[in-house]
Formats: C-alpha cells, structure tokens, sequence
C-alpha cells in the first residue's frame, strides 16, 4: 500500500507533469486564466490519463509479444485518440451534465503531451498494471493542482502592472518559471516519507 | 521485408479497429439532438463574442430555441434576426439598435488640450500620466485612440480635435466606449425615434471658468428641461441629462438651449450590413 502511495505522491508533488517534467504546456498556459476552467482542464485531464493509461498498458504487452514495442508511440497516439472520441460520445449519451462541464476540453486532450507522457513513462518505470493506474491518477492530480495553483497566480499577474516589455504572455512565463521552482523544492521528500 | 509488412499490418489494424469502434459507437451512442438547433446555429455568424448573454452562439441558439430572444445578436444584427424569426414563425423582431456617442461638442475656439504637451500623441498616456491644462477637464482629449480603436472607421476627429461618431457606420459594437480615458462615449439605444436630442457635454462646471474653458459647455440652466413635452430631461450638478428612452425627437430643447450644446443624435439601424 505505501508503494502505491508513494506513486500517487511523488506523481502529484516531485514528478509533477506540468511543473517538473514540462508536459502539457499548452492547456497549463492556454485554460489557466479563471479557475473554473482550469479545474475543469484539469479534471477532464484526470480522467483521461486514467482511462489512457487503463488502455496503453495492455496495448505495450500486445506490441510486446510481437516485439513491435518502438511501435509503442504511433500506437499510443491512435488508441488514445480514439479512446478521447468514444469517451466523449459515451460523455454526451449518459452523463450530458459532466459532458457540458468537460466536453469542451475533451478534443483539446486528444493530443495532449501530458497524456500520451504518462502512458509512455508510466511503461518506462516498468510499472505493473495497477502501479501504472495510480501513477496516471497522479498525474492527473498533479496537472490538476498545477492549473489550480497557476489560475490563482495568473490572477495576481493580470491585476499586476509591470514594465510594456513583460506585459502578457513573458510575465505570465516568468510567473510559471517561479511556480515551477518552488516545486523543485519537493525532491526528495516523498521519498524519504515512504522510506523508500 | 515480414517486419515492415507486420509493422504495417499492426497499426493499421489498431487504426481500422478503433474507426470501427468509433462508427459503431456513433450509431449506438447517437444523441437525438434538436433538428432546428443546428439550422438555428448556422443562421448566427458564429463569431462566439457572447454579446448576446449566452455561452457561445450555440448556447444562444439554444436559448432561442427555449424561447429566449432573437434579437439579441449584436454583430448579426438585423439580418439574423429577420432570418430567424422568419425560421420561428415569429413576428418580425425589431433589434434593438445601438449607437456610440461621444459626449463632447468641443469649440473651435476652446483651450487646445495639447498645446504645451510633447508625450505621446495619445488619449490614455495624456490621461495615466496626470497631464493637465488650462482646458476642460471634462472635454474630448482629441489625440484619437477611439479613431484608432474603431473597426468600422466610423469615428473621426474635427479640425478642432473632437471625435465624433458617424452613426451611419456604427455598427454599436461598443469597443470605443472602454477606451476613452474620459468616459465620453456611451451606447445609446434607440426606441420611440430614429432621431433624438442629445447633450454633447460632461461638465459639470458651471458659470465663468466653465465659459472661459469652452463656449459650448453645458452650464446646467435648465432652459431644457423647462422645454421639454415629455420631461425627459434632468440637470444635476450643473449638467443636463437626456432620457434617451423616452426623447420623442421634437428638438425644443435644441433650440432653447443657449450654449449650443445639445444636438440631434441618429439611432436609426444602419441599412445595409456590411459583409
């Protein structure tokens, strides 16, 4: 059980997708202006590093027994696309309010970095299946915290005035880079949390 | 050779797989959506400028369809509205037109706001810097951001440096309104009449400096209000307002009005939309 935890954290905190790795910089600085899309990026995301990585992983042992695996990110990137389409559909057929809520960020995942990373990293670290699922839920939790955090940030930088040259989008770079080292400071602890 | 052919074989089997997949899905999966919807949604321009209240012109056609105007589509216009309303069985639908005005009528011979003044030759900077004059306080700055600002080139400055709106171009999309350091430029929407009487003024001083500053300043000496038939004119702090929802365009005020101050402003909807 520690394992896992020690997965989903060190996912959520030290390996942060968006603040550590660099993945999926484009829905952080894209959707992160107010909070209620951000949180909505970031939950479509959850669920979507979930349900591709549930894919993905079966996906490698079939590339695997063929001994196709350098297939591993053509594959990834047609069964995750599919897997977005269908969830949508599924989306918008039983659950139209979750749909109203995510559907509009849903094509925008189908070629997210961040998702297609946690499918291949996940295989990388030579998880085992449930290990894999926990550490995209991470993830997925991970990205989530980091567009809540940065739609606070962003808040504070839009009121704020500074000189002609940083105004928009190099103050809010700017603002990322520092967000992105104060997880640095992260490293190491859930490590020594779980023993490991 | 077997490699390429199983490589090849491999993914397009993954790829004819999961279009299978999505086609069954889409049959099985299929929403019964409202046939009129996307017929609503293609009559709108699509722009999702949210004018009209509404997420996006499809949360606008839903609205429409659950009984909710039609006429609110600003860059639409008439046209859309027509449309749809002729696709509802609606009765024709009158849309609310509006117009920018800009509230400074300025004189040829006031105090030149600019005429010690080396910065930039704009509005906004003359205003966040604290610069000042001798001028009218209240007045038209005259260097132009609204003319810059204006989509359509309707604005254009006088020779006395006073913007003012063709409303024979305005399209009433309001972008000008936010710009104006000065607050000068206000949307009005027309209701009884294509033509109403307008007070081209903001200042809210009065008597000698006010006279001094620009002769055509409104001093706030009622002779207007006491003119009007539908008593649609208030004065407070020294400065005439005109309820441009009740004016009925008899221009009494017009021609009682001693400092010339007050002009015929027109709201009537713009003939032909541009494409």
């Amino acid at each position: 059980m520690a394992a896992y935890a020690a997965i989903l954290f060190s996912m959520i905190l030290v390996n942060n997708f968006v603040l550590v790795k660099f993945l999926g910089i484009c829905p952080f600085l894209g959707v992160s202006k107010r909070l209620d899309s951000a949180a909505g990026m970031g939950a479509a995301v959850t669920l979507v590093m979930v349900l591709a990585t549930a894919v993905a992983w079966p996906t490698q042992q079939v590339l695997d027994a063929w001994g196709l695996g350098y297939l591993q990110t053509i594959a990834f990137i047609i069964v995750i696309a599919t897997l977005v389409q269908l969830l949508e559909m599924v989306l918008k057929r039983f659950l139209p309010p979750l749909y109203d809520s995510l559907g509009v960020y849903l094509p925008l995942i189908t070629t997210n970095c961040a998702v297609l990373g946690v499918a291949i990293l996940s295989i990388d670290e030579g998880y085992t299946y449930p290990e894999a699922l926990v550490a995209a839920l991470g993830a997925g939790l991970g990205f989530l915290l980091a567009m809540v955090l940065f739609s606070g940030v962003r808040r504070r930088v839009e009121e704020a005035d500074p000189p002609q040259v940083f105004r928009g989008m190099p103050i809010t770079l700017i603002a990322a880079a520092i967000v992105a080292l104060s997880f640095m400071g992260f490293s190491g602890v859930v490590d020594n949390l779980f023993g490991m | 050779m077997e490699s390429i052919v199983l490589t090849v074989a491999l993914i397009a089997a993954i790829g004819l797989g999961g279009s299978v997949i999505l086609v069954a899905a889409s049959k099985v999966l299929a929403v019964e959506e409202d046939q009129r919807l996307s017929y609503v949604n293609s009559i709108l321009p699509g722009l999702n400028c949210g004018s009209c209240g509404y997420p996006g012109c499809e949360g606008y056609a839903k609205a429409i369809l659950e009984g909710g105007p039609v006429n609110a589509c600003t860059p639409g216009g008439s046209v859309v509205a027509q449309e749809l309303a002729e696709y509802l069985g609606l009765d024709q639908a009158e849309v609310a037109t509006h117009k920018a005005v800009v509230a400074c009528k300025g004189a040829p011979d006031r105090i030149n706001v600019a005429k010690h003044y080396r910065g930039p030759l704009s509005c906004r900077v003359f205003s966040t810097m604290n610069y000042s004059s001798a001028a009218c306080t209240f007045g038209c700055l005259g260097f132009g951001d609204c003319v810059n600002t204006c989509p359509f080139g309707a604005i254009s400055l006088l020779p006395h440096h006073i913007a003012v709106v063709d409303t024979a171009r305005c399209t009433g999309c309001g972008l000008c309104t936010t710009i104006c350091p000065r607050g000068l430029i206000s949307l009005q929407e027309r209701s009884l009449t294509d033509e109403v009487s307008f007070v081209l003024c903001k200042s809210t001083q009065t008597g000698k400096k006010a006279r001094e500053a620009c002769s055509n300043v409104c001093i706030g000496c009622r002779k207007c209000a006491k003119a009007c038939p539908a008593e649609c004119i208030t004065v407070e702090n020294g400065l005439a307002s005109i309820d441009v929802s009740r004016c009925m365009g008899c221009q009494a005020c017009i021609e009682e009005c001693p400092a010339n101050v007050i002009a015929l402003l027109s709201l009537a909807p713009l003939k032909v939309l541009s494409q």
